[in-house]
């Protein structure tokens, strides 16, 4: 079922997008990708709101988040789908480019699944992604939102 | 047992007088017995004089008759009647003084009738010298008779008289002996006395001597007192129970600046500036002291000259045995310089919280800044070299050999750029990090390094590691120093045909020293003190990679924990590197 579900792609800065995106295209998934520039535009696609009201697509195979977004930032994303009933189930990747200790600490210990750093070299930023893409979108199986 | 000085002087009167009274007592029995003696004596001399005057009374009786018969002088007869009266009341006397002595007694009451009878045979001759005439009472009656009589009687008086001297012998005897004992118990008397008298000198002396010695100490304590008391530079107050100065010591008049006289009968408030005087403190130092036995304060007081220093005021009340209020000891210290210093380390102290903020500001403010070099810096490169690689996927075919050389180009320094980044920033968190320190195996912890890098499983190298001392470190930290080193051996020993890595440590004074020595390029020791600084680098990168971090990371870690880096090592022969840390935490 992962297979018609999208993947949500949280991240503000284009370059990364496109990198992103050309990363999963390598990788040949098929699922949808929907991009949300912050933190606000992820939840209003989560919750069906604003731009996103009455969509009527499954709620995404995974959530690829960046840390560092405008408005609302990836850690506070995190946070709100961690304490929702509804939404705490949904797997989350942080993708970010820190290295910091303290960002991998909090966002283990909000409930994160993975936390994974972008490498610089594009070749390993592609089987990164690529292999995040893979697991996440085809391989787990993650129990169905109650409302999918 | 304690015994008090009344008890004492009457235990030694009572030893002293006990031995004297009961020789007193001996001697006077003696004396006693010795004046009855004499006595008996002179008793003994009178008998023996009676004794005498009897025979002579008698003899003198008998002569006198006799003569009035040879020369009829009436005279005679009345020298004889003398003679008679007397030896009767000899005779009466003897019986007397006899009369304690049965032999004697028994004796002499035979006289009596003898003497009668001499006194009958010559009043018998008068008679018949008177009526027959002179011649017929020398013929009539025979001298014999009266002298036989006569006789006896010297006989009697004689052996009374012998009794008498045996007995004044025997008492003259006991007599001698009497006073022999007495004057022998008199000498030892004296002699108990004159050692009692010694003894109770020297004892005296010696207590004399004593006394004086405790007073000359309390004498000396006294002064010492004193002059502690004088020499002080603490203010003493003695006060009245209404709280005036009835004396003070030296240091109150160099504290206060009044002199003595003017300070004496002066109330409390004297020294207490005008705020506080109004403010009734004066009083209530004096009520809280009475109340409670004691009274402590700091505050300002005032000086003669009116200026102001800042004392620690001690004030205890003084009680009579019966509770009563007697008055007050007022001690006062000049504390200025104190409150003063005191003054100087609370600005210190605040100048260094203020330091401390500004620091922790400028900590706060290189923590945000390397989190965005982390994230912000990195991301370019990632761009770069991201959409380079897209570059020739999407146009290699179009590009020249020169225009795919320039996009590696572009590429390779966007990644080297990262890995720069990268290693400052690690580099920046070995600086920030806590240090969670433990004991370490070192063997286990140099085994797991070689074991579990890539860079280490060249088979040709040859690895010596012998047994290695514990090390108290941070392991994370201490893990990378073991990796920087090992690293950078293996690195530089790379070309060597046989590479030899050698570990080895041992724990000296105090702290364990570690080092890694390898076969490689070795350095020159002149450029040895920029060995362990950032970005410092002795060999160029086309010949070793790397980026000029690691040996400044090992230095910062080693630092941080109390511990010295150090390397030697000659072009061509080989490096080593070297590390020590200490072997207590304490320091950590």
């Amino acid at each position: 079922m992962n297979a018609l579900r999208p993947i949500l792609l949280a991240e503000d800065n284009p370059n990364d997008i496109e990198l992103i995106l050309a990363a999963l295209q390598e990788a040949h998934l098929a699922n949808e990708i929907v991009v949300a520039r912050d933190g606000v535009e992820a939840l209003d696609f989560l919750y069906r709101r604003g731009a996103h009201a009455g969509r009527t697509s499954p709620q995404p195979a995974v959530v690829l988040l960046d840390l560092k977004m405008p408005r609302i930032d990836g850690r506070e994303v995190l946070r709100q789908i961690r304490t929702d009933p509804q939404l705490h189930a949904l797997p989350i990747v942080v993708l970010t480019s820190s290295r910091e200790e303290s960002d991998l600490l909090q966002t283990y210990r909000l409930g994160v699944n993975a936390y994974v750093v972008k490498p610089v070299g594009f070749e390993e930023f592609i089987s990164a992604v690529g292999k995040l893409g893979v697991f996440w979108a085809l391989l787990n199986e993650s129990p169905a939102p109650p409302h999918a | 047992m304690k015994f008090s000085l009344e008890q004492k002087l009457v235990a030694g009167l009572a030893a002293a007088l006990l031995p004297l009274l009961a020789f007193g007592a001996i001697a006077w029995a003696n004396a006693r017995q010795f004046a009855s003696t004499l006595q008996l004596v002179d008793h003994t001399h009178r008998v023996l004089y009676q004794l005498e005057s009897t025979l002579n009374h008698v003899v003198g009786a008998q002569t006198e008759a006799q003569r009035f018969l040879l020369i009829q002088d009436e005279d005679c007869l009345t020298r004889r009647a003398a003679h008679e009266r007397a030896l009767a009341s000899g005779l009466a006397e003897l019986q007397g003084l006899t009369a304690d002595n049965p032999v004697q007694r028994e004796r002499l009451a035979r006289l009596p009738a003898l003497v009668a009878e001499m006194t009958r045979l010559s009043d018998l001759r008068v008679a018949l010298a008177r009526e027959q005439g002179f011649e017929a009472a020398r013929q009539r009656v025979a001298l014999g008779e009266v002298r036989r009589v006569v006789d006896h009687i010297r006989a009697i008086t004689a052996a009374a008289e012998s009794t008498e001297r045996e007995l004044l012998r025997v008492r003259l005897e006991e007599s001698r002996r009497a006073t022999a004992t007495t004057l022998a118990w008199i000498g030892l008397g004296s002699l108990a006395a004159a050692l009692l008298t010694v003894g109770g000198a020297w004892k005296m002396w010696h207590d004399l001597r004593a006394r004086e010695r405790a007073e000359s100490a309390l004498r000396a304590s006294e002064e010492r007192f004193r002059r502690m008391i004088d020499s002080i530079d603490y203010s003493i107050l003695l006060l009245d129970p209404q709280g005036r100065v009835v004396s003070c010591n030296p240091g109150a008049e160099r504290l206060t600046g009044y002199t003595a006289a003017e300070m004496i009968g002066e109330p409390l408030a004297r020294f207490h500036p005008p705020e506080s005087v109004r403010g009734g403190l004066p009083g209530r130092e004096l009520q809280e002291a009475e109340a409670g036995g004691h009274y402590e304060d700091e505050g300002w007081r005032v000086h003669k000259d009116g200026s102001r220093f800042w004392a620690s005021v001690t004030i205890s009340v003084v009680r009579g045995a019966d509770g009563r209020l007697l008055g007050f000891v007022k001690v006062t210290r000049d504390h200025s310089r104190r409150r003063e210093s005191e003054e100087q380390i609370r600005r210190l102290n605040a100048d260094l919280r203020l330091q401390n903020s500004r620091l922790e500001a400028a900590n706060q403010e290189l923590e945000a800044f390397s989190y965005s070099v982390s994230h912000d810096l990195r991301a370019p490169l990632r761009h770069i070299d991201g959409f380079a690689s897209l570059l020739t996927k999407h146009a290699g075919e179009a590009l020249d050999e020169k225009g795919r050389r320039y996009v590696q180009v572009i590429s390779d320094a966007a990644r080297k750029m990262g890995r720069l980044i990268d290693d400052l920033l690690a580099f920046s968190r070995t600086g920030r990090a806590q240090l969670k320190p433990g004991v370490i195996d070192s063997n286990e912890l140099v085994a797991d390094v070689i074991r579990e890098n890539a860079f280490a499983r060249d088979p040709r190298i040859v690895w010596t590691i012998p047994r290695l001392p514990p090390a108290h470190a941070d392991p994370g930290l201490l893990r990378q120093v073991w990796f920087n080193l090992i690293d950078n051996a293996v690195k530089y020993s790379s070309r060597a045909d046989q590479p030899r890595i050698a570990i080895g440590g041992e724990e000296t004074g105090g702290e364990a020293v570690f080092h890694v020595r390898d076969n490689g390029v070795g350095f020159d020791m002149q450029y040895a003190a920029k060995l362990f600084g950032v970005f410092q680098r002795l060999h160029a990168e086309s010949e070793f990679e790397g980026t000029g971090i690691g040996l400044a990371n090992v230095r910062r870690i080693v630092t941080r924990h109390g511990g010295r880096t150090w390397a030697e090592g000659r072009v061509g022969e080989g490096a080593t590197f070297s590390f020590s840390l200490p072997v207590s935490t304490t320091s950590l």
